[in-house]
């Protein structure tokens, strides 16, 4: 009996080895941490376990940026992933790689139909006329707001904000002692280039020029539009008046600053939904709103990161790399990851599915990123600027805003970037002609 | 009897000022002591909060909790990371413990062709910054097929010029009439170095061994870059793991950086001359 046992075993045993050879490989790189990167691995968990014969490797490779370096590194050496997570400011840099092999074509090949998608993060990532990425985590920028302190203000909450309106909410939501020392902040914004972006794109003008670099190369950034030197300028105003914290730079003191109940507003990523109101801890009531505009609301563009594959698969590979995707773009997968993290769906449909619709009813907020995206203008606007050196060009805005809350005139700020980014620009584009 | 006393006496009051003349001294040194580890306390205090009390301004959570270790450990394959920065480290130490005091005994005692040109090139790879080699040895790494191995996260380290120069400088101080006494006897070159350089350079062999344990338990890019799996993959990655772009759970980050921090924390209380005369030798280098 024993001896029948262990044979058994053997014999399973080597067949679930022999199993384990037959199973096509792919690797997966992806630069999500923190709760993003355990719901990534749980997708990646469930492909597998529905999987007889293709298994996702997942590597978790560090920030973006670390992605991009290990990625630029294996190049050289030939040692690529079949798929790899990059952010949205690494688009430009990505098709100009030639390294990569846009899903259009795979998806075609394997008869995709790509109208499934959800038209903004689609025209984000398309490229000279060609899909060249899975927009995965798809993300926009929104205002979560204290609705407590908007009540006690008397200030009605609603979803869509003119730059103005806000300005006269958040002065309303200060609260300064006899000194006059800011003893509540009506606003924090973490001095970010992604807010001035979107600002610009909200309000119907292009941080690049030939529309976003849409319509061609873009080879002059376009950040001394009105909509941002005015968006710069109020800033620095309201920093001056104690109405908006200088938080500086990390997303993470606007967090903190709104679930310590030292200010009534902020800005951050829809993608911070669940840390935000976990930090929050049922304390007090969160709403979130659209992002603000100037005078006519646009809509905003996606940030976050998407998916490419890359050139010189195997057929087999391919194959392999496509059933992950498509697993990726299944309702259900898309359903997972939109309640498990805050970013939306990328599928159409997604938002009427019955569990989708339920947890909506209970969290509402996570409606607002959906409601954002689909009033949003398809159009080259919320398409969103496309440029290589992108972050690079980051730096320099995000510095403008720190001399503009200094004392420097906004459009003066602004101007100053706009000649380094642009120098960086150039610097760029003609590499990529050689 | 009264010249006996008369010292005391007179010592007592010398003590006294002295003491009061080092009361500003101390108090400046606790000072600093302080504000060096406060971020390490703050650190420590965060690690033991729920994620509602984060931002909490006491500095004791105000309520204690471990969620976020079991959350470090159990969501995170941490103890995997862990082992591999502790195995890679320590072989890496022991690499540059031997290669160094070979080197350094070879130049400092032993009288080769060109000597002190190759104490020069040595000391002149010094000057030359890692992100230079970077990309080179990745490539070389790769055409070797060392990726994603122990090897590639080793060997590339186990000869280290900072090393070499330490041992050379601290063996060359030695008085020579120890290894002519050696050589004397009959000792040949591993015998001395084993029975006379070795023991005679304990303390900065010790130094050197955790400056390196140190280096190595923190490196981070190398490792990142060159292994392509989780089994792979350093404790500093994990670390890294733990942050998230769009807003991380500062508690679980903080308990993750405490146990990564563990290791070396314990290294450092363990062996804390050696560390401080290390210091005191390379100037720099952590």
């Amino acid at each position: 009996m024993k001896k029948v046992l262990i044979a058994g075993t053997l014999v399973a045993l080597s067949m679930a080895l022999a199993q384990q050879n037959a199973k096509t490989e792919i690797q997966f790189w992806h630069s999500m941490g923190g709760v993003l990167g355990e719901r990534v691995e749980g997708l990646v968990k469930d492909f597998n376990d529905s999987q007889t014969n293709t298994m996702v490797k997942s590597t978790y490779v560090g920030s973006y940026d670390d992605g991009i370096n290990k990625l630029l590194a294996g190049i050289r050496a030939g040692k690529v992933p079949n798929l790899i997570q990059v952010y949205d400011i690494g688009s430009r840099t990505m098709v100009d790689s030639g390294a990569i092999e846009p899903l259009e074509n795979i998806a075609k090949s394997n008869n995709f139909d790509l109208e499934q998608f959800v038209p903004q993060p689609r025209n984000y990532y398309t490229v000279d006329g060609k899909l060249n990425a899975l927009p995965f985590n798809s993300s926009n920028p929104l205002l979560y707001m204290n609705t407590a302190m908007l009540a006690k203000a008397g200030i009605q909450y609603r979803n869509s904000w003119r730059l103005s309106d806000l300005e006269a909410a958040a002065r309303k939501l200060t609260i300064k002692d006899a000194s006059g020392t800011t003893l509540r902040y009506g606003i924090a914004i973490p001095i970010d280039s992604w807010f001035v972006e979107q600002f610009s794109y909200n309000s119907g003008e292009y941080f690049c020029n030939n529309e976003n670099g849409r319509k061609a190369r873009a080879s002059e950034m376009n950040f001394t539009n009105p909509a941002d030197v005015a968006f710069v300028d109020w800033w620095a105003r309201l920093v001056k008046d104690g109405v908006m914290a200088n938080i500086g730079r990390s997303g993470d003191n606007a967090q903190a600053a709104f679930a310590q109940e030292k200010a009534a507003i902020v800005a951050q990523s829809t993608a911070s939904l669940t840390g935000l109101l976990k930090l929050v801890g049922g304390k007090f009531e969160t709403r979130t709103a659209f992002f603000p505009f100037l005078k006519e609301r646009n809509g905003v563009a996606i940030g976050g990161a998407s998916l490419y594959a890359m050139k010189g698969q195997s057929a087999e590979e391919l194959k392999a790399t496509w059933g992950f995707i498509s697993f990726l773009l299944k309702p259900n997968s898309q359903a997972k990851w939109h309640l498990g993290t805050g970013y939306f769906p990328v599928i159409k449909g997604v938002a009427a599915l019955p569990n989708v619709v339920q947890a909506h009813v209970k969290q509402p907020n996570f409606q607002t990123a959906l409601r954002q995206l689909e009033t949003t203008k398809v159009n080259n606007y919320s398409a969103g600027c496309l440029a290589g050196a992108f972050p690079e060009i980051r730096q320099y805005v995000a510095g403008a805003i720190e001399e503009a809350i200094k004392g420097k005139p906004a459009a003066e700020a602004l101007k100053d970037a706009k000649a380094k980014a642009d120098a960086a620009l150039d610097r760029y584009n003609s590499a990529i002609k050689k | 009897m009264i010249h006996n006393l008369e010292p005391v006496h007179a010592s007592k009051p010398i003590n006294f000022s002295k003491i009061f003349k080092r009361i500003p001294f101390y108090l400046l040194v606790s000072t600093y002591a302080f504000v060096i580890i406060l971020p390490l306390l703050t650190l420590f205090s965060a690690s033991l909060r729920s994620d509602a009390d984060l931002y909490a301004p006491t500095f004791l959570p105000p309520r204690f909790t471990l969620e976020p270790y079991r959350l470090a450990l159990t969501s995170y394959p941490l103890g995997s990371y862990l082992l591999n920065s502790f195995l890679t480290s320590s072989l890496i130490t022991l690499g540059v413990v031997i290669t160094s005091s070979m080197a350094g005994y070879a130049l400092a005692r032993v009288k080769l062709p060109y000597r002190e040109l190759i104490f020069g090139a040595i000391v002149g790879l010094l000057l030359v910054p890692g992100e230079i080699t970077f990309l080179p040895l990745y490539l070389h790494v790769n055409s070797l097929g060392w990726l994603d191995t122990y090897t590639a996260l080793i060997v590339p380290f186990i000869a280290s010029p900072l090393g070499i120069f330490l041992m050379r400088q601290f063996l060359k101080s030695l008085p020579q009439d120890l290894f002519d006494a050696a050589k004397i006897d009959g000792a040949g070159h591993f015998r001395i170095l084993w029975h006379v350089a070795i023991p005679l350079a304990s303390s900065a062999l010790g130094a050197l061994a955790a400056l390196t344990f140190l280096g190595a338990w923190n490196m981070y890019l190398w490792p990142l870059v060159t292994t392509q799996s989780k089994e792979m993959q350093t404790a500093q990655i994990a670390v890294s793991n733990l942050v998230s772009a769009e807003g991380s759970q500062w508690n679980v980050v903080a308990a993750g950086a405490i146990l990564v921090l563990l290791p070396t924390l314990v290294a450092f209380l363990v062996a804390q001359k050696a560390f401080v005369s290390g210091i005191a030798l390379g100037g720099l280098k952590g």
